[in-house]
């Protein structure tokens, strides 16, 4: 309760400091396109979107992409271009635009689950929530400014992603069933802010992962049933690892480690902060 | 943008005609309310935006057709080219964005079944949308006229959905007719305009002229005019700090003082606090931030620290300012004043004013020497760089006196020296006496 009145109270104060631009009139526009699956067997996408809200969420089979942006006709101009599978979707602005302004823009965007997707997504100051679980992700760079973003793999990945690298800036950043994401590397790179990996999911191989956080909170969801290394650099960081023991060299261990199906090797490097290890019971296997 | 020569209508012309005639021919089959080749089509993509002022689809299907429709500001524009127009907020208006809307959430076959299912309202406008969706949706080529014709800029919105070859021939006269009629109306304009661009330069040219005259003849006011705006600029401040310095006088002499005191009796070390401070300032405020995110419990705090670190920073600053003019106006009376004069001038207020003048001095003489022209200008930038210099050393004495002086209550002053024992035999000697 006590780290949440804070926020709250920024939250309220931006919002009211921020009414009387939005209370300006604009002129809101609605674009909505959509472009059917044909040859394509990959997509590469960009997204590139300065603030706002961004939804992120598959679409129905057969579908390539589906996109829908709400935002100000006079301070922008959406960006949907398409050519031979590759994809490069935003906001533009033809001028400077203060971040007050376009905290109104919206962009919902589908992708097809039926075709190996590579994702490059940059986004200012945003709350986005991106749910990549069901797509056939094969790597992705998710980059963030000053955001509070929510990425989920509720459901498994349908092919093997190569990576997954997270770039978060002065963000709360939260990511949940990364044990569905099929991921073979992670790579997260943290500034300042609260930081949430949630490793639950149905594994099905072996994941590396980098953590890197500068100032902030960090807190590991680690499923009972996968084997976890963790090798630790950084000495001013707290670190609360119950549940795994630490050996002569100083890695963390968990007591399954020799014997887990799948294993998890994190090397985490927090510079200042907290590092809150937590275990949560799942069914590793479930459909 | 020039009007076409001679030979550029007559081969506009041909196209026209030459256009019209292949249009004729490909829709002799339309006009028989045949399409050559009726599929299936399957969209690819489609766009649709919505605006208050705008409404449009755009819809590409297999095989590259495509067509982007719009209803903009009360016209209705096909393939960007205008086609008619509509009642902003009327049926076609209504049932065009109602059909946008649903087409925003639906994809595949269901928006080609959405688009096809469209009933347009009565009326031609409406038809011409529906005739244009249904020609890619259907897969029919059909006819090219579609009534978008456009000629040597001449929109026809009038032009009928399908005709016959004969009615095509009559209309090819008709817009012949029209292009002569605007071809010379255009040349009229182009005239026109060129007239009034020459007479624009013209103008233009005797007012640059005026200017360059005015601005010889007002060169040497300039300086003058310069140097009495920061005359009156640093007279301004003088005010304003003055009537600062009496606030604080009146209401926190005895700290004024202390801090005064402590520039006057420990200037070099008030000098060096305030020069480490100045590096520090920023440092401290980072850290402070840090501090208080670290701690979690005292984010909070950041709200209260954020803003009022500067503000605390900028006051001691002008408050140390305020302290060195006291200082330096009570330096200056010790050495005037004698006998009575001290009762009547020696008081804080005199030396924050005196102080203030002698701070302020070198800017006063810098722009009375900046209004002797420009031959100066060497002396004016040494002065004003010498102002600079002291106003900065002033601000630095006077913000690491407020530290070392605890903002005054603490005064860094020499103790005094101790009182010479009395002889008390003497005394003695004198009650003997």
């Amino acid at each position: 309760m006590s780290r949440v009145l804070p926020w709250t109270v920024l939250a309220l104060a931006a919002a009211l400091v921020a009414a009387p631009a939005t209370a300006r009139s604009q002129d809101v526009r609605v674009v909505a396109a959509q472009r059917q699956r044909g040859a394509e067997e990959q997509l590469d996408v960009k997204i590139q979107f300065g603030a706002g809200e961004l939804n992120l969420a598959p679409a129905p089979a057969g579908t390539l992409y589906r996109s829908r942006f709400r935002y100000d006709a006079r301070n922008f101009e959406p960006v949907v271009e398409y050519s031979a599978g590759k994809l490069h979707i935003g906001l533009e602005s033809p001028g400077r635009v203060s971040v007050r302004r376009s905290q109104a823009s919206e962009l919902d965007l589908a992708l097809g689950p039926d075709v190996a997707l590579a994702l490059d997504l940059q986004f200012g100051a945003a709350q986005a929530d991106l749910e990549l679980g069901g797509l056939n992700l094969r790597r992705a760079v998710i980059a963030t400014g000053a955001s509070e973003t929510t990425l989920r793999f509720s459901r498994p990945n349908t092919g093997q992603a190569e990576y997954l690298r997270l770039n978060a800036g002065a963000a709360a950043f939260r990511a949940y069933g990364l044990g569905n994401a099929n991921l073979s590397r992670l790579e997260v790179e943290g500034a300042v802010g609260d930081i949430v990996l949630d490793f639950s999911g149905q594994w099905r191989s072996d994941m590396t992962a980098s953590v890197k956080v500068g100032l902030g909170s960090l807190t590991l969801n680690l499923p009972r049933g996968v084997g976890v290394r963790l090798a630790r650099e950084g000495v001013l960081a707290k670190i609360d690892a119950h549940g795994l023991v630490r050996d002569a060299d100083g890695y963390y261990y968990s007591e399954d480690w020799g014997s887990a199906r799948h294993k998890l090797t994190l090397r985490l490097d927090a510079a200042f902060g907290a590092v809150n290890v937590r275990w949560v019971d799942v069914d590793l296997a479930a459909p | 943008m020039y009007p076409p020569t001679r030979s550029e209508r007559k081969a506009t012309r041909w196209l026209l005609v030459s256009a019209l005639f292949v249009a004729g021919m490909t829709g002799a089959a339309p006009a028989l309310d045949k399409p050559l080749d009726a599929q299936e089509a399957r969209i690819v993509s489609s766009e649709v935006a919505l605006s208050r002022d705008v409404a449009g689809l755009t819809i590409e299907v297999d095989g590259g057709r495509s067509v982007r429709i719009a209803l903009r500001n009360g016209v209705i524009e096909i393939d960007g080219v205008r086609a008619g127009t509509y009642d902003r907020n009327g049926r076609l208006d209504r049932a065009w964005r109602d059909l946008l809307n649903d087409a925003m959430e639906a994809s595949g076959d269901d928006l080609v079944a959405l688009l096809k299912g469209w009933q347009a309202p009565d009326g031609e406008a409406g038809a011409r949308i529906s005739e244009a969706l249904a020609s890619v949706l259907d897969g029919a080529r059909t006819l090219v006229v579609r009534g978008t014709l456009n000629v040597g800029g001449i929109a026809d919105a009038e032009a009928p959905t399908q005709d016959t070859i004969e009615r095509l021939n009559e209309r090819i006269r008709e817009l012949e007719a029209r292009l002569r009629e605007s071809s010379d109306e255009a040349v009229l304009k182009a005239e026109l305009r060129q007239e009034i661009e020459r007479e624009v330069h013209e103008r233009l040219r005797r007012e640059q002229r005026a200017q360059q005259s005015d601005r010889g003849w007002a060169r040497p006011f300039r300086y003058i005019g310069k140097g009495m705006t920061g005359l009156v600029s640093t007279l301004s401040t003088f005010l304003v700090m003055a009537l600062i310095g009496f606030a604080v006088v009146f209401f926190g002499r005895k700290y004024l003082e202390g801090v005064a005191d402590t520039a006057r009796h420990a200037t070099l070390r008030s000098g060096l606090v305030g020069l480490a401070a100045s590096f520090l300032v920023l440092p401290v405020f980072i850290l402070g931030i840090i501090g208080l995110v670290i701690s979690i419990v005292g984010i909070p705090l950041l709200l209260v620290w954020i803003p009022l670190f500067p503000i605390a920073v900028v006051l001691a600053a002008a408050f140390g300012y305020l302290a060195v003019a006291h200082a330096a106006g009570e330096a200056l009376a010790e050495r005037r004043f004698y006998g009575g004069d001290w009762f009547r001038l020696g008081n804080s207020y005199y030396y924050v004013l005196t102080g203030l003048g002698i701070l302020l001095a070198l800017f006063i003489a810098a722009h009375v020497v900046q209004m002797a022209g420009p031959w100066f200008n060497f002396l004016y930038g040494l002065l004003k760089f010498l102002a600079v210099m002291l106003t900065w050393a002033a601000v630095s004495i006077g913000l690491g006196a407020v530290l070392l002086s605890r903002a005054g209550t603490q005064p860094q002053v020499p103790a005094p020296e101790p009182e010479p024992e009395t002889p008390s035999g003497l005394f003695e000697e004198e009650a003997n006496v």
